[in-house]
């Protein structure tokens, strides 16, 4: 009993009983108490912190969420998954190489094409991959992308994280068909914190697609994630988000992506679940060639917030950076986009671009966008864009006169709105997924 | 059937536009509606479409006797009134085939159930649109009738369109539409010879026993290929003179000023 307790609370007992339940070698387990230790004396962030000016934590109380969820055994038939996954599994007009399913921080279910696995890739949960490739995972898990002592939600999730997806593709392998994850939370007041960590070897290709949601939109609980992509010299990822967790969920991401020489990352995620959702979404570019384009959707509705923090931080030269958000919020939602271009002394001829816009569609909706340029290179193209407005009434008239309702007329607006960065989303399976997903709730 | 504009008084942001209108047009006629900048042409075809910005202060308009102010602006689509713009809006991200399903089903489905009581709140969910491939038949051979390029189909409204292209595509969705009255407003600005002449080909085709046309031009030229039957002057909002095509040749020679003169009101 004294173990149940224990695993339930935030506590040191919780992180031992953890790492014990998985048998974690030895330096995990030092990591997970390093990170406990660091996660008590690290401060939570406030609104002093610009980063945090505009999300008000003071209602999260993570003493109401179980630390530890319990540990469930993977089913040995897909037919087992539970019923609620059906319609996030469905990738319409989309073949894919693997698919790799989460529950409240449990492999359940996992499919994996036996000719990746030929050529060296590997995709599997991250409790496994510690187990046979610990070196790689060591080598990379909270080390350079997203390291422990960030700050006290990163260090909270070094020491308790559970589950995750551990995605490495070899040197020059070219993976033609999208793999595909889903992770979910089933249990009310749970604490879900998953970990995704990518790794594309030299010249490697791959895409990459996550799914996040909730067993049902009223489901209460926090979400704490970190993922980590490195692409190594000239990789080429290409990593889809859908972040659709409950309404009543409080969730917190940090992520990055470290780009070596002449690497391309395509990054688009949509962020449309959550009550309040604090995303930092980092790419880093280290090294000339790299080219990095990020791109974000978000879609918040009821009392919705979705703050999202970006860096394109080019420490080196002859790299290049874009970034397009765009964001629909309706009734008394509001979003944030705060995106911090950063070129340092080293980023000459770099190119940086970063472009977001917000529609609302209610009086009370808002939308604030910041776009923070830190420029330390004489030598540099940089634009910025902004625009935050309401439906164009000239486009509704004209709409109208050809017949559709005022309704109509809006809905059809919206989805011209996100069309042109949905098909950043370049799987057609995740393509219809947001536009389903958008269209049952304009 | 015929629309008809009764004493029609409308204001923009309190200044008197039209001031006492009246027009009559069966179906089957083609009507020109002429006059110089400012004499509230365009005001009249945003007024008869239902334009919020237009306030109608006194008049009626009465389609086939139904009063068409108290209508909103898609039913007074779904009525059979269309509105050719001067200048059509962009839509980005909606296709051109996308949008013109969505507004066909929406005008055929209210013009299927007008024979009952009033229609209810229309949606386009998919199970109530025109079946794709019936659709894409009768949009491509609209297309090609009119010399619109069919890679057109997959565009954005309007997104990127020449001046041209616009014009051309809203005579597309006229014909796709089939309303009752269409209302071309300066249909020909901004349009090359040939340009002008494809899309007056079109509009001829279409007009006949079934078509309604108002066409609002300040120049004659456009009516060099579209023949009205009847020519109208608007000048300071109201209706000063009509009469058959010759009068757009005569308006052509002598330009508008004999006609100030003529109607000028006596300074105070």
């Amino acid at each position: 009993m004294a173990v149940v307790t224990n695993t339930s609370e935030l506590s040191a007992e919780a992180v031992e009983a953890l790492s014990a339940l998985k048998n974690e070698p030895a330096w995990l387990r030092d990591k997970r108490r390093a990170a406990w230790q660091l996660s008590r004396e690290l401060p939570m962030p406030t609104g002093t912190d610009e980063a945090w000016r505009r999300t008000d934590l003071r209602g999260l109380d993570l003493g109401q969420y179980a630390a530890v969820s319990p540990q469930v055994e993977a089913i040995s038939v897909r037919e087992e998954l539970p019923a609620y996954m059906a319609p996030h599994l469905a990738m319409p007009e989309t073949t894919v190489g693997g698919l790799l399913v989460h529950q409240d921080g449990n492999a359940l279910w996992q499919t994996f094409e036996a000719d990746l696995a030929g050529q060296g890739v590997i995709f599997c949960d991250l409790d496994t991959a510690v187990r046979q490739h610990a070196d790689l995972v060591a080598a990379h898990f909270m080390t350079e992308a997203v390291p422990v002592n960030t700050n006290a939600f990163t260090a909270l999730h070094g020491a308790l994280w559970q589950g995750g997806v551990f995605l490495y593709v070899p040197s020059g392998v070219q993976v033609q068909v999208p793999l595909q994850a889903l992770t979910t939370h089933a249990t009310a007041s749970g604490m879900v914190q998953p970990h995704l960590l990518l790794i594309a070897e030299a010249q490697s290709d791959v895409t990459f697609v996550d799914e996040q949601v909730s067993q049902s939109s009223d489901l209460a609980g926090f979400h704490n994630g970190v993922v980590e992509l490195y692409l190594k010299r000239g990789a080429r990822v290409t990593c889809l988000q859908i972040q659709n967790w409950s309404r009543r969920l409080w969730g917190i991401s940090h992520q990055r992506a470290v780009l070596d020489a002449d690497s391309q990352l395509h990054w688009a995620a949509a962020g449309l679940g959550s009550r309040l959702h604090w995303t930092a979404q980092d790419v880093w570019l280290r090294a000339p060639g790299g080219n990095s384009k990020l791109f974000g959707l978000t879609f918040a509705d009821g009392r919705q917030h979705l703050d999202y923090q970006t860096r394109q931080d080019h420490t080196a030269p002859h790299t290049e950076s874009d970034l397009l958000f765009k964001g629909v919020v309706l009734d008394r939602a509001r979003t944030v986009f705060r995106g911090v271009l950063h070129l340092r002394k080293e980023a000459q001829q770099t190119n940086a671009y970063q472009a977001t816009h917000s529609l609302l569609l209610s009086p009370r909706a808002r939308a604030d966008a910041l776009p923070i340029l830190e420029i330390e290179a004489d030598d540099v193209r940089c634009k910025h864009g902004s625009t935050t407005g309401r439906v164009d009434e000239e486009q509704i008239f004209y709409l109208m006169s050809r017949g559709l309702s005022r309704r109509d007329a809006q809905r059809l607006i919206v989805q011209g709105f996100f069309e042109t960065v949905i098909t950043e989303f370049p799987v057609e399976g995740v393509q219809e997924k947001i536009r389903l997903a958008i269209e049952d709730r304009i | 059937m015929d629309l008809s504009i009764r004493n029609l008084q409308v204001s923009v942001d309190d200044k008197p536009i039209l001031r006492g209108l009246n027009l009559e047009i069966k179906q089957g006629e083609i009507h020109a509606l002429m006059g110089p900048n400012g004499s509230g042409k365009s005001t009249l075809a945003y007024a008869l479409m239902g334009s919020e910005k237009y306030h109608v202060d006194a008049g009626e308009i009465l389609l086939d006797g139904e009063n068409l102010l108290d209508l909103a602006v898609d039913e007074r689509a779904h009525r059979g009134l269309f509105l050719a713009f001067q200048y059509p809006t962009t839509i980005p991200g909606v296709t051109l085939a996308d949008f013109l399903r969505r507004s066909a089903s929406a005008v055929r489905r209210a013009r299927n159930t007008a024979a009952g009581a009033e229609s209810q709140e229309t949606t386009t969910g998919q199970g109530m649109l025109v079946p794709m491939r019936e659709f894409r038949r009768e949009l491509l051979g609209k297309m090609k009738d009119l010399g619109v390029d069919q890679a057109f189909a997959r565009r954005y409204l309007n997104e990127g369109f020449s001046g041209g292209e616009k014009k051309r595509v809203e005579v597309l969705q006229l014909a796709m539409l089939q309303p009752k009255f269409a209302i071309l407003d300066e249909t020909d600005s901004g349009l090359d010879i040939d340009a002008l002449r494809t899309v007056a080909e079109g509009v001829n085709a279409l007009a006949g026993s079934e078509l309604g046309v108002l066409v609002i031009t300040h120049y004659q030229r456009l009516l060099n290929y579209i023949k009205p039957h009847f020519v109208h002057i608007l000048l300071d909002g109201q209706i000063v003179e009509s009469g058959g095509a010759d009068m757009a040749e005569k308006l052509e020679a002598s330009g508008y000023d004999w006609l100030r003169e003529k109607y000028a009101e006596p300074v105070a």
